[in-house]
């Protein structure tokens, strides 16, 4: 096995990914210090409702997502809605790499803040689970970030993205309460969802996803 | 209404995401230089662009206001309900969409590159109907938060806004002028940058800068001034999904009010009454003629705590007074002597609670709230603090208001009245009444087979079916006044009325009819009526008589509640188990062997296998003793329900145990079970 | 190795980008020349593999070809016309990660940003955010990222754009240079001086057809014999816009030195053609045909 090969290829993915992190510029910044600002909030929350705490999980649920999704059409605005970035597509990487690859990275950097997230939750609010509430965000941020790549692919403008993501986040806290048909991801009742609803969340949402993913790499090209 | 929250939600959005792509589009910064080459001000081209969103939002509107009202047009909704749509129209999508248009092209001039969408939605989030959803609990929490949501908010305040029936969504000055004032600020904001940003001259540039900051300051003072005047609005009245919570706030004061039960010792002949309901609230001026029954020196009323007084008289003299929660104790200057006429003026203001509303809005003040002074303190239960759903404890005793006062009211407030005074016009309403006065606004009056209907206008054409609805349950209560023996019935109708209101949950399901004489109340929270809707189900009138689902949904909870004579002191698990078996009478006949199943699992988990913790708090709290259940309960339930429905007869048990709750016992629900088990059909252990 | 284009065509809903196009870039400097909207940028999309042609065949050498654009990507510089990315980042982390994701090794990645840098007088501004730099810089740092790792055929569209005249001078030093006599340069510019300065060969296209195509000089000659340069009067320069097409006039003296294109027929002093002449000349012809 080439060991120094490998190394470099992990390097290389390293510094793609810092790339990728690093050219929003503010935008990234968007999901560590919310984050940390609906933490300070769930102390505060917690504090005052103890037992009868049924805002935390309900706002993790819609925020951790959203900021994920968020990420994700931050990242593809350097490739699709600048002056000129259709020079990044003459370099040699295939669209892949610049659609589901890097979104799939970027997937994996929001797993890692899931984590964090959730663990903090955990802790300040005795009644959290981690496994489940971490299956849970994951679920629901795999699903919203598909839906915003889809979104933001197709239509080559982040303004347009960010209305269907919140479009698609808006329909489901809003439609999805009176119709369940409309509700594909969230609980939203403030309470650890029950195993089979996180299962039928986790199925919806591979499905969600691969099919905005599917659909989004179709359209990454200049 | 979901469907509204929702369009609204991206018609919003969309506005702010195209007014960012307007100046966002590539060379954008050419066309500036352009514009300012070639306008004669600089302020030009960035009013053509606010005039553009206008007209989008202009025309958005107008087609949403054509969609609405053509259908209810055809369907003659009445005009107050076709106004208030199209004001509410306006509200929700007009002033929103033109407001987030004016803000994104103010951030998009402010944040030129990729992080305006950063700062667009942090703008957008917070003020959107979309914040409802994940920030609405914090407003429970924080009255400040609750001031700022309300106040910024650009969309539906809480999803059960499109609920509020009484008025349909209220036309709520407020909101109007912080929204239309949030609109021309963004507006006012983003000329006056613009123009800043694209002089060259020195001298210029510093005036625009002055003249831009001087704008900033009166836009923060504007908003400064309208939060102050509007505060209580905003965290009170405005978000109709506080309204009920902050009301059990208000409730849980009683436990720890302080306020000592008085007698009264007065006789009330006449009350004038100058009664104002704007935007700060109520102030009312009343005038209160009374026959002193008995040497006194003081008198103490119960007024709304929540009311400040600011001056009272007596015989036109300024009085000592001393205020303790509800409790309102007036020292008269001098000792009244038995039989003494004297006059009190009252002089206060301040705001009802959310569920009893007065603003320039909404008028919702019910005959037993103690909006006006009456003599006497009553004693609170600690029933009416823990269980009634918060209106009950609020409320003044029949004792307190059975005089026959003749009053006299100058009303200034919002119109559509509904009271039991007779208005003789120019906001003057005259009548005599042993009950109070109730004032209800935004409702539209009907006549229907006799009947005076009083329904919110988007109600209106369901008038008829109210009037009919009521009379077919009166039949149905009397029925079963009859079999349980009830000796306080109900009047023939000679009025309806349809409010908002919570009840509380006696027997599992709210009552929802409160008949005072002739004058009948329909009490509900979402503009439904169940009595109503078992009438349009129903084939015709008889099959409404005829159907146990009407009887026990509608008959059962009246009997239960204080209307019908019942207890208010009764423990909650007498009275639900007493319901319940009651309801079980008229329903058994139609279950299957899975729903009797279900029935007697149900009633054991709720009412006879409680854990030693759940028995000791109903012991504390109610000074009875509830000793654990035999195991064959179950067994002689079981047997009592399928006899139920083989078509066996409980009214006489049923009868029994009634009789003995009136008296105010605390029949527990084994006990029930066993009179039941032991007198119907001769059943005993071991048969 | 040559670049050989055959019957290109692209289109665009109703409109025809390119209309097979026949064209032969070898090592050296190839000028495009052409109105706007003659398919200039949407030839050298195709080129830089970021636009894929309708119809037709573009090979270079025996193996390479575009209907596997990875090989290709491999080996081109592109810039565009407009070129805004990276704002978030410094001059050199954005020419890092360039080189990244050209896929130059690590080791030589340092060494590389160097001389792109170096080259387009840059160094100095290597820590400068790309969003602060003027629109002049921008265009460096555009040319900057093309060059970067030597790329064997470097596409350039207008890359003259926004530099001053010192600038100017400098990019045609550094593309002389980079013309080593295997690297195939294709630029693009509305200035003709700049072409005619440079190219060793040139292209002439209009509404998606190419109406010449071959050596500067030959190019240049295309309007031997069609120019007449002569001394008039405002009035007679007035009469001669109307009915000729000028190229260009002077004012001396009391009147104008002009330049114009003959029609058959027309009487007076010829004048040696430069490329602006030759270009207008193909052009009105084409326009003519």
């Amino acid at each position: 096995m080439d060991y120094q090969k490998g190394g470099r290829t992990v390097k290389r993915i390293f510094r793609e990914l810092r790339h990728d992190l690093k050219e929003p510029g503010l935008n990234i910044l968007a999901l560590p210090s919310v984050s940390l600002l609906f933490l300070l909030l769930t102390c505060v929350v917690q504090d005052r409702l103890g037992d009868n705490n049924r805002v935390t999980l309900a706002m993790l649920e819609v925020l951790i997502p959203f900021l994920g999704g968020y990420a994700s059409l931050m990242l593809m605005q350097g490739l699709l809605d600048t002056e000129g970035c259709g020079t990044l597509f003459s370099y040699p990487r295939s669209n892949l790499y610049w659609g589901l690859i890097r979104q799939l990275r970027l997937f994996l950097v929001q797993a890692v803040h899931t984590v964090i997230v959730c663990l903090a939750v955990e802790i300040i609010v005795p009644s959290a689970s981690f496994l489940e509430l971490f299956l849970l965000t994951l679920a629901q941020s795999f699903a919203v970030m598909a839906a915003a790549f889809c979104g933001v692919a197709v239509t080559h403008s982040v303004g347009m993205g960010l209305v269907i993501l919140l479009a698609f986040i808006g329909i489901q806290i809003t439609l999805g309460r009176e119709y369940a048909v409309f509700n594909w991801l969230y609980v939203l009742t403030g309470n650890m969802p029950d195993n089979r609803t996180l299962v039928a969340i986790c199925a919806r949402s591979i499905l969600i996803g691969a099919a905005g993913g599917f659909v989004g790499q179709l359209w990454v090209r200049p | 209404m979901g469907q509204t929250v929702y369009g609204q939600v991206v018609l919003t959005l969309d506005f702010l995401m195209i007014s960012i792509e307007l100046r966002r589009e590539s060379r954008r910064e050419h066309l500036d230089d352009l514009f300012a080459a070639y306008s004669p001000s600089a302020a030009l081209f960035p009013c053509a662009q606010l005039l553009t969103v206008w007209l989008f939002a202009t025309g958005m509107t107008l087609l949403l206001c054509a969609g609405f009202a053509a259908p209810m047009l055809l369907d003659d909704a009445h005009i107050l309900w076709l106004r208030q749509v199209l004001l509410q129209t306006v509200l929700l999508y007009f002033l929103p969409c033109f407001g987030f248009g004016a803000v994104g092209l103010l951030i998009s001039h402010l944040i030129p590159g990729k992080n305006v969408y950063l700062a667009a939605v942090a703008l957008w989030l917070p003020t959107s109907s979309v914040a409802v959803y994940f920030m609405g609990d914090l407003a429970r929490l924080f009255p400040g938060w609750r001031l700022f949501s309300g106040f910024v908010s650009m969309g539906l305040a809480d999803y059960r806004y499109a609920w509020n029936f009484v008025s349909g969504p209220p036309i709520e000055a407020p909101r109007w002028v912080v929204r239309s004032t949030l609109c021309l600020l963004a507006a006012a904001l983003y000329v006056l940058c613009y123009r800043k940003d694209s002089l060259s001259d020195r001298r210029t540039v510093r005036h625009a800068k002055w003249g831009t900051g001087a704008a900033v300051l009166l836009g923060t003072a504007m908003l400064t001034v309208l939060c102050v005047r509007y505060q209580v609005f905003f965290t009170r009245f405005s978000n109709d999904a506080l309204t009920y919570s902050l009301t059990y706030e208000k409730c849980r004061e009683y436990e720890i009010s302080g306020e000592r039960a008085s007698e009264k010792n007065i006789t009330i002949q006449k009350m004038d009454i100058s009664l104002s309901c704007t935007t700060q609230g109520l102030s009312a001026d009343v005038a209160l003629t009374a026959k002193a029954d008995s040497l006194i020196e003081q008198q103490a009323f119960t007024l709304f705590s929540d009311l400040t007084v600011d001056e009272v008289l007596v015989n036109g003299v300024p009085a000592e007074w001393e205020r303790v929660h509800d409790s309102l104790t007036v020292r008269f200057p001098a000792p009244e002597a038995a039989d003494e006429v004297l006059c009190l003026t009252f002089r206060y203001h301040g705001y009802g609670l959310p569920v009893f509303p007065a603003n320039e809005t909404t008028v919702q003040l019910g005959r037993t709230f103690p909006w006006l002074p009456w003599p006497g303190v009553r004693e609170r239960s600690r029933t009416e603090i823990n269980r009634y759903y918060q209106n009950e404890v609020f409320c003044v005793a029949d004792w307190q208001q059975g005089d026959p006062v003749v009053y006299t009211l100058r009303y200034n407030g919002p119109g559509g009245l509904c009271t039991n005074l007779n208005n003789v016009g120019g906001g003057r309403y005259e009548g005599v009444s042993t009950d109070g006065v109730m004032l209800y606004s935004g409702m539209v009056h009907s006549r229907h087979g006799g009947i005076d209907v009083y329904v919110p206008p988007h109600l209106y054409e369901e008038s008829g079916i109210f009037a009919e609805a009521v009379q077919s349950s009166r039949t149905l209560i009397l029925d079963l006044c009859r079999r349980m023996d009830v000796l306080e019935q109900p009047e023939e109708p000679a009025s309806v009325a349809l409010l908002r209101a919570q009840e509380p949950n006696w027997g599992g399901v709210p009552n929802e009819l409160f008949p005072r004489g002739g004058w009948w109340e329909i009490h509900t929270t979402d503009g439904g009526s169940l009595a109503a809707s078992y009438l349009k189900r129903a084939a015709d009138e008889n099959a409404f008589l005829t159907s146990p689902r009407a009887m026990a949904d509608i008959a059962v909870p009246y009997l239960l509640s204080p209307g019908a004579g019942y207890p208010k002191d009764i423990p909650w698990f007498s009275t639900r188990a007493f319901s319940q078996l009651l309801r079980f009478s008229f329903l058994a006949p139609e279950w299957d062997e899975e729903s009797l199943a279900y029935h007697v699992k149900d009633f054991q988990e709720g009412y006879l296998d409680w854990n030693e913790e759940r028995r000791r708090n109903a012991e504390e709290q109610y000074g009875v003793a509830i000793p654990a259940e035999p195991e064959d309960t179950a067994r002689q339930l079981d047997e009592i329900l399928r006899q139920m429905r083989a078509g066996e007869s409980a009214d006489l048990p049923l009868r029994t145990i009634y009789q003995r709750l009136l008296q105010g016992e605390a029949v527990l629900p084994g006990e029930m079970i066993r009179v039941l088990y032991e007198e119907m059909g001769g059943m005993t252990d071991g048969h | 190795m040559d670049i050989e284009i055959t019957g290109l065509s692209k289109s665009y809903k109703k409109v025809r980008a390119l209309d097979s196009v026949e064209l032969t870039l070898r090592p050296g400097i190839h000028g495009l020349l052409g109105p706007n909207g003659a398919g200039k940028t949407t030839l050298m999309c195709i080129l830089a593999t970021i636009l894929y042609p309708d119809v037709g065949t573009i090979c270079w050498g025996d193996t390479l070809d575009w209907s596997k654009p990875n090989g290709i990507k491999e080996r081109i510089g592109y810039l565009p016309q407009q070129f805004g990315m990276y704002r978030n980042l410094t001059v050199r982390e954005a020419l890092c990660d360039v080189a990244l994701f050209k896929n130059i090794p690590r080791a030589e990645e340092a060494q590389a940003v160097a001389r792109a840098l170096e080259a387009t007088h840059l160094t100095e501004f290597a820590v400068r955010r790309v969003g602060q730099l003027s629109g002049g810089m921008l265009r460096r740092l555009g040319i900057a990222q093309a060059i970067l790792g030597g790329p064997k055929l470097l596409i350039l569209d207008e890359p003259s754009v926004g530099l001053d005249p010192m600038e100017r001078i400098q990019l045609r030093k550094l593309l002389r240079e980079a013309s080593d006599g295997e690297r195939i340069i294709l630029l693009s510019s509305h200035i003709v001086g700049d072409i005619e300065s440079l190219c060793d060969t040139v292209t002439v296209m209009e509404k998606g057809h190419v109406l010449s195509s071959g050596d500067l000089a030959k190019v240049r000659d295309a309007a031997a014999g069609h120019v007449i340069e002569e001394f008039m009067d405002e009035r007679t320069l007035r009469e001669t816009e109307r009915t000729h097409s000028v190229i260009n006039f002077m004012s001396s003296g009391d009147g104008f030195l002009v330049r114009y294109l003959a029609d058959d027929g027309d009487v007076g002093p010829r004048a040696v053609p430069t490329l602006e002449d030759s270009y207008t000349w193909i052009i009105r012809r084409g326009a003519g045909q």
